[in-house]
């Protein structure tokens, strides 16, 4: 049954997690207080390697590579100016950067795609840079090791920077578990599963059914599919992250946030500030200002540039296909009108006609991102606007499980609504009517578990 | 630190087009109008440039406000 490294099955929830908890927290009270990050590694591996062991090696090459590169860098000295030494850190740095592009290329677009390794190899090339800047000293291997491999963010993120969780598990290495985070990450956990499993998984069978057949859409299919995608990705996507971040509280460890309501956005300026937000941190910090500092003249056109350039990219992060490139394309050309608009034309649109045009931007961008081709891209593209297809046909389709349709009611609401997992968790307190709430929330997660329908993340596959 | 944000004043005023435009350490996005993403990233490098400092990538998020510029400015001059 358990086929893949997944937070939402059964033997994660009920037999890796509290196992792994319960050893956590005794290790955490013994006389070597590292014993506690020795057995959180050892459970990663585990966790990484559960659905395919042959993943293993490629994480731990990878790891250990980049251990090696930081190591011979060597700390960043400011009273040292020779210039010998800053020339061999700076080939350490571009050695490690060019070898990691490559070995994620390779995997990426040549071979099989091993769990997680697009996030934990960009992940370390954050290291690296952050490592030639001063901005940290090398890792050991232990210390390397416990960031990566870490079992809660290894597969799909957020990617993690490496100082600001190190320094973390530095300070809570003598501390246990806390109950007041345990609750928390708790709860944070039960809304996670809720919106994968419950909400993104109902949402999956219209867009499987609608996508396996683009040729003989409706209008209106051709909308409800990919407005489904757009959800489907969302409640995916967020509730694996909700998830990650739930089990990294629950140890006492702080990760920054991944989705922050992206769908009220009005603009998608804004967007990217809501969506993927440890993705957007890496392509603009690492991508997009390196490039706009290689100009000697900084000009609108010159930013706009740049911009096209890191969303492309960020798009061929995500596959090799054309679509893919298509995806990053658009929202880089988005992201240029956007700032065209507030920088020249300087007409502020009404906030509901911002944020109608700003979902279906987003919805068009993702049928290149969920179709399987170009050309069925297209063919969904199509129908959306072909008056010809203004026919109910296929509707019945969207009732056809019934299980589906209410969950679908619900993530549509929560779109909407006042406060997202993050800010609910932010003010959570553990009272008897929440624990009720909580545990009617896990209980439909684990009948939708139970179902047919389960899928798995779409990250996995990136 | 003061004499910092003095000179810091004219770069501000330079990058908003705005000679009126006077800042405080609280001086953030949301208080100066027109700090968006390409402001920001204009208003590092010109400050790279006019005091000959050169900020880690890694440090830029971290500057949210002109008192965080101006704090991790007096660590870099220092050195």
């Amino acid at each position: 049954m358990f086929q893949q490294s997944s937070f939402n099955s059964f033997e994660f929830i009920f037999l890796f997690l509290p196992c792994f908890l319960i050893g956590f927290n005794l290790l955490k009270k013994s006389s070597n207080s590292h014993y506690s990050h020795y057995w959180l590694i050892i459970c990663s591996l585990f966790f990484y390697s559960w659905g395919n062991l042959s993943n293993l090696p490629i994480l731990l090459s990878s790891l250990v590579f980049n251990y090696i590169i930081a190591q011979f860098m060597g700390p960043f000295d400011t009273q040292s100016s020779l210039r010998p030494r800053n020339l061999s850190r700076k080939f350490f740095l571009i050695l490690g950067i060019v070898l990691n592009v490559l070995f994620l290329s390779y995997y990426k677009y040549f071979s099989y795609l091993p769990l997680g390794i697009s996030f934990f190899t960009i992940m370390q090339i954050m290291y690296l840079v952050d490592c030639y800047e001063g901005m940290l000293k090398p890792n050991t291997l232990r210390e390397h090791a416990l960031v990566v491999s870490f079992f809660p963010t290894v597969t799909m993120g957020p990617i993690l920077r490496v100082n600001n969780v190190l320094t973390q598990f530095r300070e809570t290495v003598n501390k246990g578990i806390s109950p007041e985070q345990l609750t928390a990450g708790i709860a944070l956990f039960s809304i996670g599963l809720f919106k994968k499993v419950v909400i993104a998984d109902s949402f999956s069978v219209i867009v499987d059914i609608g996508y396996a057949s683009v040729s003989t859409l409706s209008m209106i299919m051709a909308w409800v599919i990919s407005l489904s995608y757009t959800m489907q990705l969302y409640f995916d996507f967020s509730g694996y992250s909700d998830m990650a971040i739930a089990i990294a509280m629950a140890l006492g460890i702080k990760i920054p946030i991944n989705f922050n309501s992206p769908y009220k956005s009005k603009s998608l300026v804004e967007f990217w500030q809501r969506w993927h937000i440890s993705l957007t941190y890496f392509i603009t910090t690492y991508i997009y200002t390196p490039i706009v500092r290689s100009f000697k003249k900084i000009t609108f056109s010159k930013v706009m540039l740049a911009t096209l350039i890191a969303m492309t990219i960020m798009g061929v992060w995500h596959g090799s296909t054309i679509n893919f490139i298509i995806f990053g394309f658009l929202h880089g050309v988005g992201l240029i009108l956007n700032h065209y608009w507030q920088k020249k034309i300087k007409i502020k649109l009404p906030n509901f006609l911002a944020w109608v045009l700003t979902i279906i931007y987003i919805n068009f961008a993702f049928v290149f991102f969920r179709a399987d081709s170009f050309i069925d891209a297209i063919q969904v593209l199509t129908s959306m606007f072909n008056l010809n297809l203004l026919t109910y046909s296929g509707m019945d389709q969207l009732v056809a499980n019934k299980l589906t349709v209410p969950p679908m009611i619900i993530g549509i609401l929560l779109i909407f609504s006042k406060r997202n997992s993050n800010q609910i968790i932010k003010e959570f307190n553990p009272t008897l009517l929440n624990l009720i709430g909580f545990i009617i929330l896990t209980i439909i997660s684990m009948i939708y578990l139970n179902s047919n329908f389960t899928q798995e993340y779409i990250y996995n596959d990136f | 630190m003061s004499d910092i944000l003095d000179e810091l004043q004219p770069i501000f005023q330079d990058i908003f087009e705005d000679d009126e435009l006077s800042i405080t350490a609280e001086s953030n996005a949301d208080t100066v109008e027109g700090w968006d993403s390409l402001a920001h990233i204009n208003l590092i490098f010109s400050i790279e440039q006019e005091f000959e400092i050169k900020f880690a990538l890694g440090e830029l998020e971290a500057m949210k406000n002109v008192g965080d510029m101006v704090e991790l400015m007096q660590i870099k001059l220092l050195k």
